[in-house]
């Protein structure tokens, strides 16, 4: 068993990283020792992750234990890059982590400086002063190649800008000189971020942490109408919408809320956001409070002006619209549906529940709905009984459904329904379907479930919905 | 004495208006029952805030009360609710068991049926899950065939009591629905007599009708305007087919009702005209009704063991 990870006190102890156990406890017999939790700590750099996506949405991970961010024009909002460098390093070590930040030009220069480097800032353009000294396990080299070159003598960074170019490529590989160029900021290399990026943005920091309903509440309202301008210049209204609450001591909390049009009305927003946290299952703790909040719009549509007329008061259609947005917001967004008639023989595909607000799939004419008798409800899975019906064909004269016992007075039938022959389903039978009326005028859908004699000996018998 | 006597009646019937005034309620329908169903020119104490719009009071169906009321078609039964069902109101419909759930669905949609030939608009109907458990979900070739078409429903689905009132009520503010039907299993504590009078009350500033479907309750006491009963019978004969089930039938009692009155009605609902019918006689109960057998086939049938078809069901 080796030392994987030490804290300050065990360094300057003397215990270095892949130190047999036994060695360790032999220098130090007090030694407080705990097993490696690779889980455990995979989801403590996602948590810190999304702290980070305060300072950029862009935030990739560079597992084990490092992050990278893109902070292309998000400097300025804290001041700058010392400020802000200086904000995260003191949030973090107030977090109880021990950190090492760095900012360049691209991410391979920034890598290198953070874990091999000093840190810092590194002035833009200075990178290959940077990196110079350091040696070429900072360019994420492959062991083998790293091994290479140090048969050759290369070690530092500094004599691979010296050495030509063209024999390097040669003898190593071009994924060499594609690493060094990344580092030099000459070929592109991007960050995939963790989280898709919204298309449009609102936040606000609080010098004072909040964590009251209603001044959350009121600065989704304000974000909510900053949003709306931007939205309404280019004509749109947002589809999907995410709350991020940002906590003092790192959390973060997202909530989203999806609508089926398009909205930018900031009352209609903030309704959305009400029924959602009434809806949640466990309350926000907003622990010592939030200190920044961010309102982010992931999916936009284009909005029909014609849904709002001039005084911008929601028409009755949209206020149906409206109810059904809440309502899925509260309840979970499969809780609301429409039927739609489907093109098939057998029963239960005839009809399906759709979204609300879903376009019909193929226009069905009119008298879509067969004509013959169907039952008003249906199971959804057909309710297995036990019948006695005359054989092969005949109708029920009693059946047993849930312990209680019908005695069937008239029955219409039966209407067979065969199996979608065009399918290949060797199992699947042809159903005789029955309506039948017990004496006290029940009303019931049953069908037998395969051909006595010619598909199996032994058909069963379900009752698959109830009449008027 | 005569004099003293029709001063007590008039000053009785002004008292009557000034108490429907302050409910809200049509005052006229009290003094109905007796006369014979006329359009009372004195109704508007509701007729003045229903400000009907055009759709409605233009419809045949409605055009009499001003579109306040929804009436059976069935002179007995509208007479005995003073017109019919108050639009701007909660009603109740309830069956005593769960195999009546059929019964009960189809008289809320037979109404429903008769209130969506006048109104446009879409209609609400949320679900319990156990509701949905135990009598199945609607179907749209059912719906369909029975008069009423399934495109004008939002059907919701939610797991517990408390959210099927809490969607029932939003439901009776949004002013773009025509009807919210809520349907709920049993006698849940969440439908006590505060929430059911929030739903009567919102339901009367709307004007959006609210219909409360109870499968398998007892009686509870509830706000809403009027409370029935319903259970099946069994249908009459066709006419052109003898041994056929013929159109749905149903028994309706009026337990309770805002005006007082209360009655049972037998009643059946013709899908083709969307209309109801007084039944004329109730369907043969026995004896068994069954096809007459085959001719061409063996008198016995072939060896097959244990032939019926009874299998267990696990």
């Amino acid at each position: 068993m080796r030392l994987l990870a030490l804290d300050e006190e065990a360094e300057r102890l003397g215990l270095q990283r892949g130190m047999t156990l036994a060695d360790a406890r032999a220098m130090i017999p007090h030694l407080a020792v705990e097993d490696i939790d690779e889980a455990a700590d995979a989801n403590l750099l996602e948590a810190v992750a999304d702290w980070a996506e305060r300072y950029t949405p862009l935030v990739a991970l560079d597992p084990p234990n490092g992050l990278v961010l893109d902070i292309t024009g998000a400097a300025h909002l804290l001041g700058g890059e010392a400020p802000l460098l200086a904000d995260l390093g003191g949030r973090l070590l107030m977090q109880g982590f021990a950190v090492e930040a760095a900012i360049a030009d691209t991410p391979a220069a920034a890598y290198a400086a953070a874990r091999y480097g000093n840190g810092g800032i590194v002035a833009p353009g200075s990178s290959a002063g940077m990196l110079s000294p350091l040696s070429l396990a900072a360019l994420r080299l492959s062991h083998d190649v790293v091994a290479a070159l140090d048969r050759v003598g290369l070690k530092r960074i500094g004599q691979l800008l010296a050495a030509p170019r063209a024999p390097l490529a040669a003898r190593f590989g071009r994924g060499l000189l594609y690493r060094l160029d990344c580092a030099l900021g000459i070929e592109e290399e991007a960050i995939s971020p963790r989280r898709p990026v919204a298309a449009l943005v609102a936040e606000r920091r609080f010098a004072e942490p909040v964590s009251r309903e209603e001044d959350i509440a009121a600065t989704l309202a304000s974000l909510a109408a900053a949003l709306a301008g931007k939205l309404e210049e280019i004509g749109e209204g947002a589809r999907l919408l995410e709350l991020a609450l940002f906590r003092v001591d790192g959390a973060v909390r997202h909530i989203a809320v999806s609508t089926s049009r398009p909205v930018r009305a900031p009352r209609l927003v903030g309704d959305l956001f009400r029924e959602k946290f009434a809806g949640l299952a466990e309350e926000i703790d907003a622990g010592f409070g939030f200190d920044m909040i961010r309102l982010s719009v992931l999916a936009s549509a284009p909005v029909d002006p014609a849904q709002v007329d001039l005084a911008g008061d929601a028409l009755a259609e949209s206020d149906l619209d409206a109810l059904i947005d809440r309502v899925g917001a509260r309840l979970g967004g499969k809780s609301v549906s429409r039927i739609a008639a489907c093109d098939s023989h057998i029963p239960e595909q005839a009809a399906r529940m759709i979204e609300p607000n879903a376009p019909p799939a193929r226009p069905l004419p009119a008298d879509a709905w067969h004509i013959d008798p169907r039952p008003l409800r249906l199971f959804e899975k057909p309710e297995p009984v036990e019948a006695i019906a005359e054989v092969p064909d005949g109708p029920p004269i009693g059946f047993r459904w849930r312990r209680a016992l019908y005695r069937v007075a008239r029955a219409e039938g039966p209407e067979r329904i065969g199996a979608e022959w065009w399918q290949d389903h060797p199992d699947q039978f042809t159903r005789d379907y029955f309506r039948v009326e017990d004496a006290a005028g029940h009303r019931f859908w049953l069908f037998r479930e395969g051909l006595f004699g010619r598909e199996t000996g032994a058909p069963r018998w379900y009752l698959h919905g109830v009449f008027a | 004495m005569r004099a003293s006597v029709s001063m007590a009646e008039k000053s009785l019937s002004h008292l009557r208006r000034r108490i429907a005034e302050i409910e809200g309620r049509p005052a006229a329908t009290m003094e109905r029952q007796e006369s014979d169903p006329r359009p009372d020119p004195e109704s508007d104490s509701e007729g003045r805030e229903a400000s009907p719009e055009p759709a409605f009071a233009a419809h045949p169906l409605l055009a009499r009360n001003g579109g306040a009321l929804l009436p059976f078609g069935i002179a007995h039964i509208d007479r005995r609710l003073g017109g019919g069902l108050a639009r701007k109101a909660l009603h109740e419909f309830r069956s005593p068991q769960t195999r009546d759930a059929g019964a009960v669905t189809g008289l809320a949609l037979a109404l429903l049926a008769r209130l969506a030939a006048a109104d446009r608009r879409p209609i609400l109907w949320v679900m319990e899950r156990s509701a949905i458990r135990e009598a199945g979900l609607p179907y749209g070739a059912g719906l369909a065939a029975f008069g009423f078409d399934p495109g004008r429903l939002v059907i919701v689905r939610v797991r517990k009591p408390a959210d099927a009132l809490w969607v029932m009520e939003e439901a009776l503010r949004c002013r773009g629905l025509a009807a919210a039907l809520g349907e709920i299993r049993g006698e849940p504590h969440d439908l006590d007599l505060t929430s059911s009078r929030r739903l009567a009350l919102r339901a009367h500033e709307t004007g959006v009708m609210g219909v409360l479907l109870r499968q398998a309750g007892d009686a509870m006491p509830g706000a809403a305007a009027t409370r029935w009963l319903v259970a099946p019978l069994p249908a009459s004969v066709t006419d052109d087919f003898a041994a056929g089930i013929g159109r749905p039938a149903w028994r309706l009692t009026l337990e309770r009702s805002r005006i007082g009155t209360s009655g049972t009605f037998d009643v059946e609902w013709d899908n083709d005209r969307r209309s109801f019918a007084p039944l004329k006689r109730i369907g043969p109960a026995l004896p068994l009704s069954r096809p007459a057998p085959a001719f061409d086939r063996p008198a016995f049938p072939a060896d097959a063991g244990a032939v019926v078809a009874l299998r267990r069901a696990s």
